[in-house]
């Protein structure tokens, strides 16, 4: 077990783009990182730089305190001592499931007995306990992922590395693995780097989770701290789907540009211009047939509706408990509060949140 | 794992034999690697234009007795033959054929010329028909094989059977006849070269023929096949293919000109640089000895030696009309007639 | 690695076409190519292989939306009856199609009887087309099955939804996205076509039809020039240039296709309602017409006790059928046949599979050029090939070696291993050699182990295809034996040259029959895995 550490590390693509840049990273021992952003933003670059399928241009990269990457040094995959579930298992078709899973413990020439004992070990604490000889082509998508599994942590890596491992299954199994890989990274104390695309999984699962953003890290932070305090309105806005409303700060009252919207944020915040991000929990919407909004959908959730509500010209999401809106009604809408960031600055510390709900 | 197997079967089937099969003939290597061992079998190559099946019952038989040579056959047209002798002489291991036996005695003739033939006069030579020997002793004749008119007798009657080479020309056969082409047949080129120096033929005659547009087959046997099927009712071709389809039951005659059929003689001779003397000779004498030209005359050829009798239906040499030009004659123009009959007819 | 592999491909790929282009090179005798003789066999290759070509897409596609596209019955028998033709090698099927429609077949022979001239004589120009066509059209049929199912039947619902009826859903829809196909077909068969050495030797030559490939075949046996090695390997790469030039355009019409996403969703069958049994009728004949009759003919042609006696059952006799199956040539080529075509399937599948992993697998540019290297000779013609290691073989001490003609499989033979390996991989995602890196292995380690190991059952198919590829084929080893190593292609063809007709047909049958229940076998396991 131990620490992966990323000193400025900046990874350049063959046509000039930057796939990461500036990447400060430390994951502490047995720690479980989710990784998440859009598309296109570096996260699977960066895991697969701690991999070793893809060299920093500059920067450093460290598996405790071994340098596995930077300057002159460069370790190539198959001697970092990491485990990877990859997005399609890659469980290998044309060998069983013992020889897929003993096959770490074949590199690294371990006995054939012991090899057997270990395999079976693994496989029964990913729930596939006999399964030694099975054909993988017989086998079902999350079986197969747990097969993958196995065979990533047979030879008792120093990390875990899961990039996007369980993206390809379907809601219910990737509900039920989810829970089984947390409890299994738990019980072996593995430092775990998991990338997904999936907001919820990542707030779940992870001890801190970073998100990224054209290759730059926005904010590395818990799961409550994210949700609470997002750093930028990027992270508020991808994190819980706030709107982003610009305007100016005057005098410790926001003011949205060409709307009505008008939120204290209180004197933290400098004058100018300014973002404010409103998370959909922190707007109430009532029904008011005089009201300047209505409601443009609404999709029912077990927790309350999911609406989109048009506020002279403005859509906002509005997460909705109590009676059911439908599409079409008249609503009036109050912010509870708002994260302002001033636009000039470029990483914000998030301003204390104002709490004065304020009639539209 | 199961599926790779039976993937696996076929090809691993497919391996050994092919190594087995590798091995076995690689063990019947050319003659220059048999004589290393020293031991019992020697190897002979025969280049001949020999058919197929007449070829494999003549070395069968030779190897009945001898038993310590083994005969490796290649067989192609004369023609072909020739062009190949000619590319392996410019390679840097020569011939590599032991033992020549193509259609005609002009080729020989000029592979005496050029030193490229071995001198051997075969034990039995006194029975040997003269004709056929080479004074110098370069060659010998193995048969007589001459060329005369085919014609199918369910289409041409009895009357209207053309009697002579000039009769070929008449209208009446046009594109009814088929011939077999010199650039692949021996006979056929010494043939062309015969015509064209019989005064009564000459290039006029064969201008008159190509005139009527006969087919060109290869050689001898496609036309012989296509007389006995009708394709063309008319052939030019060499007697002994008539009498075989005619023993089989084929439509097919033979008809002898009367200004007389030319003949070749299928000589056999050794290649100068031949490894293999000894067994080399041991063949010819078996081509032209007593059981040789038996076996002869049961392939429906006419023999070199008067004591073995002649194949049925055949009339002796005495009774039909022979066009036997010098040979020197024939040598020095059968190129160009050849190339006229070319330009003539393909 | 890909140092090693190549210089494989260099040795079997580079070196002869190179020889030839070097020998071509000083362009002396590139007088000779505007000579009367090659002139007229140019015209007349490209004359039947066009024409031969586009009646083989025509009849192709035909019978791939006939089989594919609607609910004619017994289907499963029909496509593989129809296929059968890419199981017999052409010249055998020549030979067969004479004993059809040679001037002297039962058929004319008896329309002669009672009309005074033969009925259709397959001797000549369009006696080539018509064979040319015959063994092409598979290829035609492969090639579009494969296109018709990679369109989603998605868009031909769609047409139904707009109103259009079944047959005008399919020739609006379904034929316009098969242009690539269509084309792409086109010019294989083209290409493929050009250089066939069998039929227009069979077929054509009777009548004087030339084509390239004949003539080569007559300039280097009769010695009918001087040079002619040289005016051959001028002739080639006249041939290889109008190759490449096909490829070129196969190339350019296979990227203008629309990329599609399959669908899963099987295609719907077009009821063809009360055409139906008159169109599986017309079909059958069709295709029993082009696959059964031609062995019904061997088979008459064998068992016929003399040339020129009438097809009665008192005329048939197994006698020629005996003498055929112990004619010493044909054993000892059928020998040497069967020996070289599994030493070039093991050369092949082992080479192949190291060359398709190198390409699907290393991400670099001598990885990538080396796959184009090994598939170029599927663009050279057979005799350009013959001809380039003919030149060779001196230097190489391979002269009158049956070691050559295994030199020529292997530079002819080895594409269909390379891609049958390549195309898998290649939609294999690259995960499976991560997950062994990551387990340990190392990058060659990896390639070995993961890599080589998945793709050992397409090496292994392609390699058994070579070896079915190699002991038909006849282009090659007829201008390449030498004494003692005739394959069975050349002793079949040398017995028909020679008149031979009994029993070149008994052992065309023998190869045409092994070929059809090889194929039985190979359609039964690959059903079953």
């Amino acid at each position: 077990m131990s620490s992966v550490t990323l000193d400025s590390v900046f990874v350049r693509f063959p046509g000039g783009a930057f796939g990461l840049q500036d990447i400060d990273l430390r994951v502490a021992d047995g720690e479980f990182l989710a990784l998440v952003g859009p598309s296109g933003s570096g996260k699977t670059t960066l895991l697969r730089s701690i991999a070793g399928f893809a060299q920093p241009t500059s920067g450093r990269v460290l598996i405790g305190e071994r340098t596995v990457a930077g300057g002159d040094a460069f370790v190539p995959p198959e001697r970092r001592g990491l485990g990877m579930v990859f997005q399609q298992h890659a469980v290998w078709p044309h060998w069983n499931v013992g020889r897929n899973v003993e096959y770490p413990l074949r590199r690294a020439g371990v006995a054939r007995a012991e090899r057997r004992r270990r395999a079976a070990e693994v496989l029964e604490s990913v729930g596939l306990a006999g399964f030694e000889r099975r054909d993988p082509s017989t086998l079902s998508g999350g079986q197969r992922q747990r097969v993958a599994l196995a065979r990533a942590i047979v030879a008792r890596p120093d990390v875990l590395l899961l990039d996007e491992a369980l993206s390809a299954l379907d809601e219910p199994l990737r509900d039920r693995l989810r829970l089984e890989l947390h409890a299994l990274a738990r019980e072996l104390g593995l430092t775990v780097i998991h990338v997904t695309h999936d907001r919820a999984e990542a707030l779940a699962l992870a001890d801190r989770v970073a998100v990224l953003d054209a290759g730059r890290i926005q904010q590395i932070d818990t799961p409550e701290r994210l949700l609470e305090a997002p750093a930028t309105p990027f992270v508020a806005h991808f994190l819980s789907d706030a709107t982003l409303v610009d305007g100016a700060v005057a005098g410790g009252v926001f003011r949205a540009g060409g709307h009505p919207m008008v939120v204290r944020c209180g004197t933290s915040v400098p004058d100018g211009d300014a973002r404010a991000a409103i998370a959909p929990g922190a707007v109430s919407v009532r029904r008011d047939p005089d009201g300047d909004a209505s409601v443009r959908s609404s999709l029912f959730t077990p927790s309350g509706s999911d609406l989109v509500v048009d506020w002279a010209g403005l859509s906002m999401r509005v997460t909705h408990v109590g009676p059911r809106l439908h599409e079409g009604e008249r609503v009036r809408v109050g912010i509870d509060g708002a994260q302002v960031y001033p636009s000039a600055a470029t990483s914000v510390a998030p301003v204390g949140a104002a709490r004065e709900r304020i009639a539209a | 794992m199961n599926r790779t197997l039976t993937r696996f079967a076929p090809l691993a089937v497919l391996s050994v034999a092919g190594i087995a099969l590798a091995g076995c003939s690689s063990s019947g290597a050319p003659a220059d690697a048999a004589g290393a061992e020293g031991a019992e079998t020697r190897t002979i190559t025969v280049y001949t234009s020999e058919p197929e099946e007449k070829i494999d019952a003549i070395v069968d038989a030779f190897t009945a007795q001898n038993p310590t040579v083994e005969v490796e056959v290649f067989r192609a047209g004369t023609g072909d033959l020739t062009t190949r002798i000619a590319t392996e002489q410019k390679s840097a291991d020569g011939v590599q054929a032991d033992v020549l036996l193509a259609a005609d005695a002009a080729t020989f003739e000029g592979y005496a010329a050029d030193g490229d033939l071995l001198e051997y006069t075969p034990a039995d030579v006194e029975a040997i028909n003269p004709d056929v020997v080479d004074p110098e002793g370069y060659y010998t004749g193995t048969r007589i094989i001459p060329t005369v008119i085919a014609y199918n007798t369910s289409m041409i009657d009895e009357a209207d059977v053309p009697a002579s080479w000039q009769e070929l020309t008449d209208p009446a056969y046009a594109d009814k006849i088929v011939m077999p082409n010199p650039d692949v047949s021996g006979a056929a080129a010494y043939n062309a070269a015969v015509w064209a120096l019989t005064p009564e033929l000459g290039e006029t005659w064969l201008a008159a023929l190509a005139e009527n547009s006969p087919v060109i087959a290869d050689s001898n046997g496609p036309v012989s096949q296509a007389v006995a099927t009708g394709a063309q009712p008319v052939g030019v071709v060499v007697d002994y293919l008539v009498r075989e389809l005619a023993e089989q039951g084929s439509p097919i005659a033979v008809s002898y000109p009367t200004e007389g059929v030319p003949y070749v003689s299928q000589p056999v001779g050794i290649f100068a640089n031949t490894d293999e003397e000894a067994a080399s000779q041991a063949f010819v004498d078996f081509l032209v000895s007593e059981e040789g030209q038996q076996l002869a005359v049961e392939q429906s050829y006419l023999p070199v030696r008067g004591d073995v009798g002649t194949p049925e239906g055949a009339p002796s040499m005495d009774d039909i009309t022979i066009l036997n030009p010098a040979l020197e004659d024939v040598q020095s123009t059968q190129d160009a007639a050849v190339e006229t009959f070319r330009k003539l007819f393909l | 690695m890909v140092a090693a592999l190549w210089l494989a491909a260099g040795f079997f790929v580079l070196l002869p076409i190179g020889a030839i282009v070097l020998l071509a090179g000083d362009g002396s005798q590139a007088a000779v190519l505007l000579q009367g003789d090659v002139l007229e066999a140019a015209r007349n290759s490209f004359v039947s292989a066009g024409a031969s070509a586009v009646l083989a897409v025509i009849i192709g596609t035909a019978l791939a939306l006939l089989l594919d596209r609607t609910d004619i019955p017994f289907r499963s028998a029909l496509r593989i009856l129809a296929l059968s033709p890419l199981l017999m090698p052409p010249f055998v099927g020549a030979i067969a199609w004479l004993g059809i429609a040679g001037p002297t077949s039962p058929l004319n022979l008896a329309w002669r009887d009672a009309f005074g001239a033969p009925l259709w004589s397959i001797y000549g120009a369009d006696g080539v087309i018509l064979l040319l066509t015959v063994h092409s059209y598979p290829v035609v049929m492969l090639i579009v099955s494969a296109a018709l199912r990679r369109i989603p039947s998605d868009l031909e619902q769609a047409a139904r939804m707009s109103g259009a009826g079944p047959v005008r859903s399919v020739l609006q829809v379904t034929v316009p996205l098969l242009r690539p196909a269509l084309l792409s077909s086109f010019i294989v068969v083209a290409v493929g076509n050009l250089a066939d050495f069998g039929i227009p030797s069979i077929i054509g030559l009777p009548e004087r039809f030339v084509t390239l490939a004949t003539l080569v075949y007559r300039y280097l046996q009769s010695g009918t020039v001087d040079e002619p090695l040289q005016i051959v390997a001028t002739i080639g790469v006249f041939v290889l240039v109008l190759a490449l030039i096909g490829v070129v355009l196969q190339a350019l019409a296979a990227g203008r296709g629309a990329q599609l996403d399959t669908s899963q969703a099987r295609a719907e069958r077009v009821r063809l309602g009360g055409w139906r049994t008159p169109t599986a009728v017309l079909t059958w004949v069709v295709v029993l017409g082009i696959t059964v009759l031609p062995l019904v003919a061997l088979a008459a042609q064998t068992l016929l006790k003399a040339p020129g006696v009438p097809l009665t059952w008192s005329n048939l006799t197994l006698d020629h059928f005996a003498d055929a199956l112990t004619s010493e040539t044909a054993l000892q080529g059928a020998a040497n046949s069967l020996m070289l075509a599994s030493l070039a399937a093991v050369v092949c599948g082992v080479l192949g599979l190291g060359i398709g992993v190198a390409v699907a697998r290393v991400r670099s540019r001598p990885a990538r050029l080396l796959g184009a290297t090994a598939n170029l000779p599927q663009a050279v013609p057979g005799i350009v090939i013959a001809v380039a290691w003919l030149i060779l073989a001196p230097t190489l001490g391979l002269f009158n070696t049956p070691w050559l003609i295994l030199c020529a499989y292997v530079t002819s033979f080895i594409a269909l291993v390379v891609q049958a390996v390549a195309a898998p991989l290649e939609s294999t995602p690259a995960s499976a050699e991560e997950a062994a890196r990551i387990a340990g292995a190392g990058r060659l380690r990896s390639l070995i182990d993961i890599t080589c190991r998945m793709a050992l059952p397409a090496a292994l198919s392609g390699a058994v295809l070579v070896a079915v590829t190699a002991v038909r084929e006849l282009t090659l080893s007829v201008l390449l034996l030498s004494p003692g190593s005739q394959t069975l292609g050349v002793a079949i063809f040398n017995f028909q040259q020679a008149g031979a007709f009994s029993t070149a047909s008994a052992w065309s049958l023998i190869v045409a029959v092994f070929g059809l229940a090889f194929i039985g076998v190979a359609t039964r396991t690959s059903s079953r895995s």
